[in-house]
């Protein structure tokens, strides 16, 4: 049994106007999205920005409850729970942020913010909860001292390790964590995915990594899903995605991204145009207004995801070689 | 022919911990029509070296405590304040990261290219300055600019703006182009869409660009030359060619080692550089990288010695260039 199984989530997002604030038009952030993810294994969401990755995220955990759809975790369902039946799902799925200057609270100290949790869920006593935030700080690589400190005492790098060790303080089985990486330089980049890395292998743990970094997904996931106005237009293993990608705007990411060989001649193959309104999607496939494979038929049906482990939603899938 | 010459250039701010030396001893060329990428980490100084070079810095906590910075043979930090003016548009244009702020919330398109074409150009009409934003927008690759000339800035995608902030630097048809980080906040297919913009604007106009970003791969792709900055020093600089398949700085090593690129093996650990980038209220003597350098002996207390040879310089006491 998957740990967690996302089925055809929607996310809507009203937009209201005029004197009576009514209905004028949707956001449809998540269109319809589906997967599964086992213990101990990393699911890469990629795409641009709207796309509806984070939304995805916060819709999984339930800070945004989806318009519709379902969420399973360990074969129960999630969906339309009140904040106390949430309770046992939040202690096993938590969430890191990409700005963990804004996540965590810039007036508590850091041993605060990591006994918090365990407050929240009554675990321990107060001593026994400051032992376990000391041994938090350790795991993640900051100096025991720390936690006298406030977050604005910390580096861009170390702050992250403070927001990942409270998302791991309850030994969650799930982490979604929202581009968790992206504000920070390289060099504090790969120590933070290093860490990670280890925790997972350590803990078992099932990850949703979002990110708009192709390489930095590829990295760290098992599987990679590609997302495109809200709906998944690819999903498959990650080497099997990166290698021979079937969806042509998973071909124009990977064409986009500045190569660091200079050995090679590998000139840039920029995708015209840009990403259309999620208000107004085009009908039919949603990318045929940028793809440079795209035929009348294509503006007709909506494609869904066809194949066994490497999905792909194109109508032209079959006859492209991308 | 060299078009801009940077001398031991040296930056310090005031500030309530006092005084920090964020820049120090700068030093660099770039020939008319090339291309200069300048990178680092955040605080290393690339961008208080373009704000420097165009007099930007911020006043009065910047300051420029030594240095020349030589554009065609005139010193432009002795220049007065007015004549500095006249460099800037049109000898220097100058893009930033993050085009929203850049332009003017409230102020329609055309009456924001308007000023700054007509600015360096105070003898065409009004009408003639309208045609030559539309032609700079063509130029950029804005779509139907004719309308596009009378929508504020939110009414543009992310994209867009940049292209109208590269039209509004190349108004003045400058010599130069300093492009801070103007990818950054992109997408990476809207980003691939700018630099080949950049790159061709370039070749078309014979314009020298210095490109600051932090990212490598951005580099490789359009500079021929780069300059990597450490803790507000130049470590190494020399062709992309010759330095990106050879990197000899072992913080220039650390840095290619660190980046998850898509030839790696995934799942396995990174290679990292451990530590942190020093304060600039407490730099370390000598080698400013020491503290975290694997090579690292006794001599690095000591500034490093710049050595040179075909077209690189290394600012290192323990690798041989």
């Amino acid at each position: 049994m998957s740990l967690l199984s996302v089925r055809n989530l929607e996310k809507r997002f009203a937009i209201r106007g005029g004197i009576l604030r009514g209905v004028k038009a949707w956001v449809r952030a998540v269109n319809g999205v589906s997967f599964e993810l086992e213990p101990g294994k990393t699911l890469g969401v990629v795409g641009e920005s709207g796309c509806g990755k984070s939304t995805l995220g916060r819709a999984i955990l339930q800070l945004d409850p989806p318009t519709s759809g379902e969420v399973l975790f360990q074969g129960e369902s999630q969906i339309g729970r009140s904040r106390s039946q949430l309770m046992p799902f939040r202690r096993e799925a938590q969430m890191v942020f990409q700005d963990a200057y804004e996540a965590l609270n810039a007036r508590h100290t850091v041993g605060r913010i990591l006994t918090e949790p365990f407050e929240i869920h009554q675990i321990g006593t107060p001593d026994q909860r400051l032992e376990w935030a000391a041994g938090l700080l350790e795991r993640v690589g900051l100096p025991a001292e720390s936690i006298d400190r406030y977050p604005h005492e910390f580096s861009g790098g170390q702050r992250q390790r403070i927001g990942i060790a409270r998302a791991i303080a309850l030994e969650p089985q799930l982490l979604v964590c929202d581009e968790p990486v992206s504000a920070l330089d390289v060099s504090v980049q790969s120590q933070i995915m290093n860490l990670l890395m280890d925790l997972q292998r350590e803990r078992n743990l099932a990850m949703v990594f979002i990110a708009h970094d192709l390489a930095v997904v590829k990295h760290l996931s098992h599987e990679i899903a590609v997302m495109y106005l809200g709906s998944i237009v690819e999903i498959g293993p990650a080497q099997a995605l990166f290698n021979a990608p079937k969806h042509p705007y998973t071909r124009a990411l990977l064409d986009a991204i500045p190569r660091v060989d200079v050995t090679q001649e590998q000139p840039l193959k920029p995708l015209e145009g840009d990403v259309p309104s999620p208000i107004n999607l085009p009908s039919g496939c949603a990318f045929r207004t940028r793809c440079p494979h795209a035929q009348p038929s294509c503006a007709e049906l909506t494609p869904t995801l066809e194949g066994d482990d490497h999905r792909v939603a194109c109508h032209r899938a079959a006859d492209l070689s991308l | 022919m060299t078009l801009l010459r940077v001398q031991d250039l040296s930056v310090s701010f005031t500030t309530e911990r006092g005084r920090a030396g964020v820049l120090d001893g700068v030093s660099f060329e770039l020939a008319q029509g090339e291309t200069l990428g300048l990178v680092g980490e955040s605080g290393c100084g690339k961008s208080v070296t373009s704000l420097a070079i165009t007099r930007l810095l911020p006043k009065p906590s910047g300051q420029i405590d030594q240095g020349q910075v030589w554009l065609d043979g005139v010193d432009l930090l002795t220049l007065p304040a007015s004549e500095m003016q006249k460099i800037r548009g049109p000898r220097i244009g100058m893009v930033f990261q993050d085009a929203m702020s850049a332009l003017n919330p409230v102020k329609r398109l055309h009456v924001q290219m308007d000023e700054s074409i007509r600015l360096h150009a105070p003898h065409l009409t009004r009408a003639q300055a309208r045609d030559r934003a539309l032609e700079l927008l063509t130029d950029v690759g804005i779509p139907s600019p004719q309308m596009r000339l009378n929508d504020y800035p939110h009414q543009l995608s992310g994209g867009m703006r940049q292209r109208v902030m590269i039209a509004m630097a190349l108004a003045g048809e400058p010599d130069l182009l300093i492009a801070d980080e103007p990818t950054t906040a992109l997408d990476v297919t809207v980003q691939a869409q700018i630099l080949m913009l950049i790159k061709r604007l370039q070749a078309q106009r014979g314009m020298a660009v210095i490109f600051i970003t932090h990212d490598l791969g951005v580099v490789a792709q359009i500079c021929q030359n780069v300059a990597v900055m450490y803790a507000g020093r130049m470590v190494e600089q020399g062709p992309v060619k010759t330095l990106f398949s050879h990197p000899k700085h072992p913080y220039t090593q650390g840095l290619f080692n660190s980046i998850p690129h898509l030839d790696r093996e995934p799942l396995t650990p990174l290679p990292t550089i451990e530590g942190l980038v020093p304060s600039p209220f407490e730099m370390p003597p000598g080698c400013r990288f020491a503290p975290r350098c694997s090579q690292a002996s006794e001599r690095c207390v000591t500034t490093p010695p710049l050595q040179q040879k075909d077209k690189r310089t290394l600012a290192c006491h323990e690798v041989a260039l």
